[in-house]
């Protein structure tokens, strides 16, 4: 075959097929995985760090497709400390969604799936008997106890203890992420009729009223009974971010939960988002390619690229200190009032070939600061302060000295 | 909603004028004289006919040799009349009112039509679910392989094969016809004896009318499993029974409903195929014959029936389209 045909990504039958049979027994084997019954011995663990809620390690979520194994995630680890929120920040592609989608289960098989890699979460899950029915407190509460889940290894019919309960996601499109034929009030009773042992009509619809008070909606009464074409975009992410929080989760979500708003309604609702993480008194993932969103919102920063983590530090780090070429081009390219005279600075280049990608540093073509050691293998993560990591090889002799 | 059915029944007047006139000239123009047809067996038969009574032949059953346009359009608004007085002629062929004609025989259709379409639901809808929920599985290829199998086959054809092995070979169920005529039967017997008759008749209509249902389901269950509102539903919580079966299946009933209405003129048309092969006394059975006799106001009464039907079934369709989704209000 020729050189330009091979650069332009042309396969053979012959390669065609080696993937799709090496693509199939991955895809099997997974999906098994997946679909297994197990204990919950099994996928009980341990936090490293105990004032974390999730700690994400080396987590890889690939992608079969016919062209290749695309590497969505590749290698990402990262923590969420106790009542912080931690901003993700990237270009499209970059993985950031997959990742949390990864931490929700919700990559959809039998393509997408989690290679390897765990995902530690510190669940409060209602306290089960050896039979794993509810143990009910003399008050007729239940009771409660802290779970340590590695949620990577947990079968997928586990998850609804997981899911919505102790992580809640909100969506990117609040114009179509609800429901079309049932009202408001349908879906978000639904919540607490599926987290909440013995709820009953009454006390779901008490709840979901409460839900929509404190996200700042003006007639919950006529909310509640209205379809989801009835409201504005602002109003059904407020309805969004309701149904998140009804069933009290300790993480909550957020996937560029702005992006589909006008500014105004933007500044709303993240500014509804902060006043929610202190009420809740939860933890707060967010992922967006706004760097203002994220100086505005965020504690600490991960700045991914081509699935792999390249830089994250605190958001004064990141945002006063950026060391990895990429996050100050990132900088670079944001419009500010000062430069209107000159053209907004990009950067040059594109990510590489997904399913194809170089052994040596992935932002080595598009990087203007290279050195020898750019050619040699991908850099490692650099500890280059208490909190702030990077990957480049600008900064391996620091590591050296240190 | 009363306002916008009245105005939709006026446009319904409308279409159903032009349905009419197109119908008719339609008719006229077909290369069959039911008078000269008649004439010819009368002469083959022995009969003298003198040039008297062909016209006076003409003149009775509202004809002209060798139409002009005129004529046509003079027959045609004749026509219109008495239908504007509820009267629909006189059939060519039966010699009875055609009103009373399609009364008749529309029970027999309507019954197995019926029948056949509610299997069809029964059965459809759950094969597109399967076959959407385990996209490009085994059950997947499987469901859609037999049901394309069941579109593929000519009605002639796979009917004569069902009757020739479940009746000639098997014997288990009576080859044609509707009722036993060399048995005097009634009450239960007798309903036992009709629903033996249309056995295969429905077997027949059912497995090749499930495969078209069963890939719409498909196809819209695929197309709301890939939706944002589905994600949400996952990420509540829900297990993915629940997911399927009230999320998406609530969704996927829009476009299945709305179809069920656009049903309503083929319950009354009549499987013509089908009731030849087996024999039934069925209305599409009569309209066929009617037509190649030349039956002018059957071929109209009976087309105007189904032109009825059709308008109303998009009518229905449009208000049950409101019913189920609550996006679509009426205006």
């Amino acid at each position: 075959m020729s050189k330009e045909k091979k650069a332009r990504g042309y396969l053979t039958g012959r390669e065609i097929r080696a993937i799709a049979k090496a693509n199939k027994a991955d895809m099997k084997r997974l999906e098994a995985y997946k679909n297994r019954k197990a204990d919950e011995e099994e996928f009980l663990t341990e936090m490293k760090d105990p004032s974390n809620i999730l700690e994400i390690e080396d987590l890889h979520t690939y992608f079969f497709t016919e062209q290749g194994v695309v590497k969505a995630v590749n290698g990402v680890s990262f923590n969420i400390p106790k009542n912080a929120t931690v901003g993700i920040v990237g270009e499209s592609g970059c993985g950031k969604s997959v990742t949390s989608m990864s931490v929700m289960r919700l990559i959809q098989g039998p393509t997408g799936q989690i290679y390897s890699g765990s995902i530690r979460f510190k669940a409060h899950d209602v306290a089960r008997d050896a039979k794993g029915k509810p143990i009910k407190n003399e008050d007729g509460t239940y009771a409660t106890e802290d779970k340590t889940y590695d949620i990577a290894k947990m079968p997928i019919r586990e998850i609804h203890r997981i899911r919505g309960k102790q992580i809640a996601m909100i969506f990117q499109e609040p114009m179509t992420s609800l429901n079309p034929v049932f009202t408001i009030g349908q879906q978000l009773d639904e919540v607490t009729f599926i987290h909440t042992p013995g709820a009953t009509k009454e006390s779901a619809k008490a709840r979901s009223i409460e839900m929509l008070n404190l996200v700042g909606i003006a007639m919950p009464e006529r909310v509640y009974a209205a379809f989801p074409h009835e409201l504005s975009g602002g109003m059904r992410q407020r309805v969004m971010i309701a149904m998140a929080l009804a069933a009290d989760p300790r993480l909550i979500i957020a996937d560029e939960p702005t992006t589909a708003l006008d500014v105004t309604i933007q500044a709303q609702i993240l500014d509804l988002l902060r006043d929610l993480k202190d009420k809740i008194d939860g933890s707060i993932l967010l992922i967006t390619h706004d760097l203002g969103v994220i100086a505005e919102m965020a504690d600490y920063v991960v700045v991914m690229y081509a699935g792999k983590v390249i830089e994250q530090g605190t958001v004064e780090e990141i945002f006063h200190n950026p060391l990895h070429p990429y996050t100050i081009g990132l900088q670079k390219s944001k419009p500010t009032l000062k430069s209107d005279d000159e053209a907004l600075f990009n950067i040059p280049g594109n990510v590489p070939n997904p399913v194809d990608m170089p052994n040596y540093c992935y932002f080595k073509e598009r990087c203007d600061k290279c050195v020898k050691a750019c050619s040699g293998d991908y850099p490692c993560m650099v500890q280059v302060s208490p909190t702030h990591y990077v990957a480049c090889h600008l900064y391996d002799k620091e590591e050296n000295h240190g | 909603m009363l306002k916008y059915i009245a105005k939709r029944l006026g446009y319904a007047v409308l279409v159903l004028l032009g349905v009419s006139l197109i119908i008719y000239f339609l008719t006229r123009l077909m290369p069959i004289d039911f008078v000269r047809d008649k004439v010819n067996s009368m002469a083959t038969s022995g009969a003298t006919v003198s040039a008297e009574m062909v016209d006076a032949m003409y003149e009775s059953y509202g004809l002209v040799e060798d139409a002009t346009f005129l004529d046509i359009l003079k027959g045609y608004f004749n026509w219109l009349g008495d239908l504007v007085q509820l009267d629909l002629g006189t059939s060519f062929k039966y010699g009875i009112p055609v009103a009373e004609k399609i009364a008749m025989h529309m029970g027999t259709s309507f019954i197995i039509a019926l029948i056949a379409a509610v299997f069809e639901f029964l059965i459809a809808i759950p094969l597109g679910i399967t076959a959407a929920t385990h996209q490009y599985k085994f059950r997947d290829y499987l469901v859609t392989i037999l049901v394309m199998i069941g579109i593929s086959l000519p009605a002639f054809f796979f009917g004569n094969i069902l009757k020739s092995w479940l009746s000639l070979e098997l014997g288990w169920f009576p080859s044609s016809g509707l009722v036993d005529a060399t048995k005097d039967l009634s009450g239960i017997t007798l309903l036992i004896d009709y629903a033996r008759h249309v056995f295969i008749p429905i077997l027949t209509v059912v497995i090749l009318s499930i495969g078209a249902r069963m890939r719409m389901t498909r196809t819209n269950m695929l197309e709301v499993l890939g939706s944002d509102y589905i994600r949400t539903a996952r990420a509540k919580g829900l297990t993915e029974r629940v997911v399927i079966n009230k999320h998406a299946f609530r969704n996927t009933l829009i476009p299945l409903v709305t179809s069920m209405a656009g049903l309503l003129p083929s319950l009354f048309s009549g499987a013509i195929i089908t009731e030849q092969v087996f024999d039934l006394p069925g209305i599409g059975n009569i309209a066929l014959q009617a037509m190649n006799a030349g039956d002018i106001p059957f071929i109209m009464g009976y087309n105007m029936f189904l032109a009825v039907l059709s308008v109303l079934g998009v009518l229905l369709a449009d208000l049950m389209y409101a019913i189920v989704d609550p996006r679509v209000k009426l205006e």
